[in-house]
């Protein structure tokens, strides 16, 4: 079957598809359960006692949960096809986390520069799966996307107060000069096996390398027009 | 698990019924009631609050060390977990008809509505699972439950809308 064509409406219709397929629906669902938590985990929990006042550490704590919901989507998707818990909890399965997430938050600009930037690269990620062959997946992906914009937007309304002042700039640029270089790196290696097979099944549409080039170019926009700050050099991969 | 039945934000700036007085009087020794949303949001905004703030996070510290003692680490964050998995939508509805209500279409200030009601939640799920089924967070929690957002304390009042 063409995977122009495919789509695969039920976890029960799934089981029917060819190993192949199965396996690349489950490291996708895997990947995001375990992303989403390590964010909520990594980021926004400890970000909450960094936040200066009630008003902010009661948004970051909606917004940690907001994230620890994607884990739980991801989550619940996985379970219905098969994939045991243990491989989609960061605590249980012994898969490295991604650099990003080795990133010790050091403040609350630290945090807003990761809402702009990081969850910026979610969303270029999300939007791959907006088309997906498989349907639980796409609406997964769907419902997840209104949060992941609000925490986007939430980085970049705190990175326009900031830049209005001079020190506030040289904390903002500082930050996304630490954190910008370690997060092309979450789009995954240019030969990518596991890319290529997504691919092939309809699972995502682009590669990683096309996905990182349209992600830092958004980045240029965010960070060089809107902020009329400096994005760093990118990193060879 | 407690059912997370309530009365979320539905009586946020009216005058405080005698029962609901009284639970904020065990909280503090003055209450003072909030009128409306801007003074409300004016008040969560003022680093004075920030003294009761982090002495909750103190006794929250506390909590989680006695109830892992009790439990063990697993138990109780999956306990924990069932009560923020359930107020997950829950909350943010709430936070969205009650901001909506009073005619604020603020996705900024529902997400802290909505945030502060899971924080009131997981904090008496905390003391609930130590046992300390009268502790002030399972007061504060109560609150919230007759319809209150609990704002914060400063000094020895306690601010509520």
């Amino acid at each position: 079957m063409s995977t122009a064509t495919l789509q695969v409406k039920t976890a029960q219709e799934l089981a029917a598809q060819p190993d192949e397929y199965r396996e690349a629906v489950s490291k996708i669902i895997i990947s995001h359960a375990i992303n989403e938590l390590y964010g909520s985990r990594v980021f926004d929990e400890p970000a909450i006692a960094l936040a200066p006042t009630p008003y902010w550490k009661w948004l970051t704590c909606r917004l940690a949960m907001e994230e620890y919901g994607h884990h739980l989507r991801f989550f619940e998707l996985g379970r219905e096809i098969g994939i045991p818990e243990e491989k989609m909890l960061p605590e249980k399965t012994s898969k490295r986390p991604l650099s990003i997430f080795e990133h010790p938050l050091e403040s609350w600009i630290d945090f807003c520069t990761i809402k702009l930037l990081g969850d910026l690269a979610e969303i270029v990620q999300i939007e791959d799966l907006l088309k997906c062959t498989y349907l639980p997946l796409r609406n997964a992906a769907r419902m997840t996307m209104p949060e992941e914009r609000f925490h986007a937007k939430f980085g970049e309304d705190a990175a326009l107060e900031l830049i209005k002042t001079d020190e506030g700039k040289e904390r903002l640029q500082d930050a996304i000069d630490r954190i910008f270089p370690t997060l092309p790196a979450f789009f995954g290696r240019a030969d990518s096996k596991n890319n290529r097979l997504f691919r092939k099944w309809g699972i995502k549409e682009r590669t990683n390398e096309a996905m990182r080039a349209d992600y830092i170019e958004r980045c240029r926009v965010l960070v060089e027009e809107r902020l009329g700050l400096k994005l760093p050099p990118v990193p060879d991969a | 698990m407690r059912n997370l039945r309530g009365r979320w934000f539905e009586d946020v700036g009216l005058p405080l019924d005698e029962p609901t007085s009284a639970l904020a009087h065990r909280l503090a020794p003055h209450v003072e009631r909030v009128l409306d949303w801007d003074a409300a949001v004016r008040l969560i905004q003022d680093p004075r609050t920030l003294q009761a703030w982090e002495e909750e996070r103190a006794v929250e510290a506390a909590l989680k060390a006695r109830g892992e003692a009790l439990l063990g680490h697993e138990g109780l964050h999956a306990r924990l977990s069932r009560v923020v998995d359930a107020g997950l939508d829950l909350f943010f509805r709430a936070a969205e008809r009650a901001t909506r209500r009073a005619g604020l279409d603020d996705p900024y200030l529902v997400r802290v509505v909505a945030g502060a009601a899971s924080q009131a939640a997981f904090d008496d799920a905390l003391a609930r699972a130590t046992d300390a089924d009268d502790h002030p967070f399972v007061q504060k929690y109560r609150l919230f439950e007759r319809g209150r957002w609990v704002l914060g304390k400063i000094a020895r009042t306690l601010y509520i809308f």
